[in-house]
């Protein structure tokens, strides 16, 4: 099968310091990579960079008829506007999506009783519900996530786990940044040790 | 044209839930134009009447650097813009949008206030007309320069002061057609060519900015 995105000796240079070093990897249809690491050993630089949000210092990327999300720690969601608002006037979708259609999603992540509340007025976990929804309406296959597990609680944590296996079976394929090895029932995670920019 | 109209819907609907932002920069306008009419109160009728097209337009162009780092900010802030960079959907058409409704929500109030302050300090029709053309040419122009430079500076800490620094220069020719348009119908004179050169600087920016502002933002981003 052939990968969505591969890079090849990435590296990325701030202030004369390597952030990532060499950095190859290769993400396949139906795929799980996490790349796990502490604090500052280059998780969401390298996700940025395969994001096209920073530009690489060195090395090769390239991307293969995909469509890529990314999920950062700031959540692109207008705390303004509800949660039906916010994925109904998602600024990148080609197609008009239909209300009926937003709220099954938002019945799906067990929010409906929430669809008319300002994103402002959301617990942190609950925006990064939010987020998960944009990602399914999206469409995209490859999913860029930054710390998803992060300020979810074990019902957010279950949403998440379903929403990766749902969304790997319909050849979508995720890479994600924790602070620790992931493990999700019936899914074959590869776990790669981030250390100073480099995979262990 | 319906991922714009979209856009653009978004947009209005984040102004009209930020409650009294959106009546800010007229407030600003009658503030800055009230201070002028006291501080020049004790020149004579007729000169102050010269005045005052020119103090509307300069209070204009204040209000728009006032606005200007709200161009991006919230965008940048909150995630929309990370999440916008990684879309291939991403296009320049959402720039124009982004500025258009910043134009019309933070501006255009200003330029539909700013005849109706000039017809009641006492200028005559004609030159009020002018004085709205100018500015509904004019102020545009300012936004499309304006917002370049400000998503150059989206990420510095103080960057409002540095914005002001470098666009106020940049918006001087500006302010001189804008100005020679709406003094020359004062005066009888001709000011088809100045409105005219008006509309040329917009329409260059049109062109150039959206694609300066992609680069500047990716640059801010970075």
């Amino acid at each position: 099968m052939s990968s969505l995105l591969e890079s090849k000796n990435l590296s990325l240079m701030r202030n004369d310091r390597y952030i990532i070093r060499d950095l190859s990897i290769e993400i396949s249809p139906k795929t799980v990579v996490n790349i796990f690491g502490n604090n500052g050993s280059g998780k969401t630089s390298f996700l940025k960079v395969l994001s096209g949000i920073t530009e690489k210092t060195n090395g090769e990327i390239s991307r293969n008829n995909v469509d890529v999300i990314y999920v950062g720690h700031k959540n692109g969601l207008k705390s303004n506007l509800t949660i039906h608002e916010n994925l109904a006037l998602d600024n990148l979708q080609d197609r008009v999506i239909s209300s009926d259609e937003i709220d099954n999603v938002i019945r799906k992540y067990q929010m409906i009783d929430y669809r008319n509340t300002l994103v402002k007025n959301l617990s942190h976990g609950q925006q990064k519900r939010v987020c998960l929804m944009r990602t399914i309406i999206i469409n995209s296959n490859l999913w860029l996530l930054d710390e998803p597990y992060s300020a979810l609680d074990s019902k957010g944590i279950d949403i998440l786990n379903s929403t990766i296996k749902e969304a790997v079976t319909n050849d979508v394929a995720v890479l994600m940044t924790n602070h620790k090895k992931i493990e999700i029932e019936e899914l074959n995670v590869k776990n790669f040790k981030l250390e100073d920019g480099k995979i262990q | 044209m319906e991922k714009f109209n979209r856009f653009i819907k978004k947009e209005l609907l984040i102004a009209s839930r930020s409650g009294y932002d959106f009546f800010m920069p007229t407030i600003y306008l009658l503030i800055i134009i009230t201070s002028f009419n006291i501080s020049v109160s004790y020149i004579s009728k007729n000169i102050i009447i010269e005045l005052v097209p020119l103090m509307i337009w300069l209070s204009c162009l204040l209000v728009c650097v006032l606005n200007l780092e709200s161009v991006f900010k919230e965008d940048y802030e909150d995630g929309t813009l990370d999440y916008f960079f990684t879309s291939d959907n991403f296009h320049e058409s959402f720039i124009i949008a982004k500025i258009f409704s910043h134009w019309a929500l933070s501006v255009f109030p200003i330029v539909i206030t700013s005849p109706i302050i000039g017809f009641l300090l006492g200028i005559d029709s004609q030159t009020t007309l002018i004085l709205f053309l100018s500015l509904l040419i004019g102020t545009p122009a300012m936004s499309l320069l304006g917002s370049v430079v400000s998503a150059l500076t989206l990420s510095l800490k103080r960057g409002k002061i540095l914005l002001s620094i470098i666009v106020l220069p940049l918006y001087v020719p500006i302010l001189i057609f804008g100005t020679s348009a709406v003094n020359n119908s004062f005066l009888n004179m001709n000011f088809y060519s100045e409105l005219i050169l008006l509309g040329i600087i917009f329409l260059i920016f049109l062109l150039i900015s959206p694609v300066a502002c992609l680069k500047s933002l990716k640059i801010s981003l970075d």
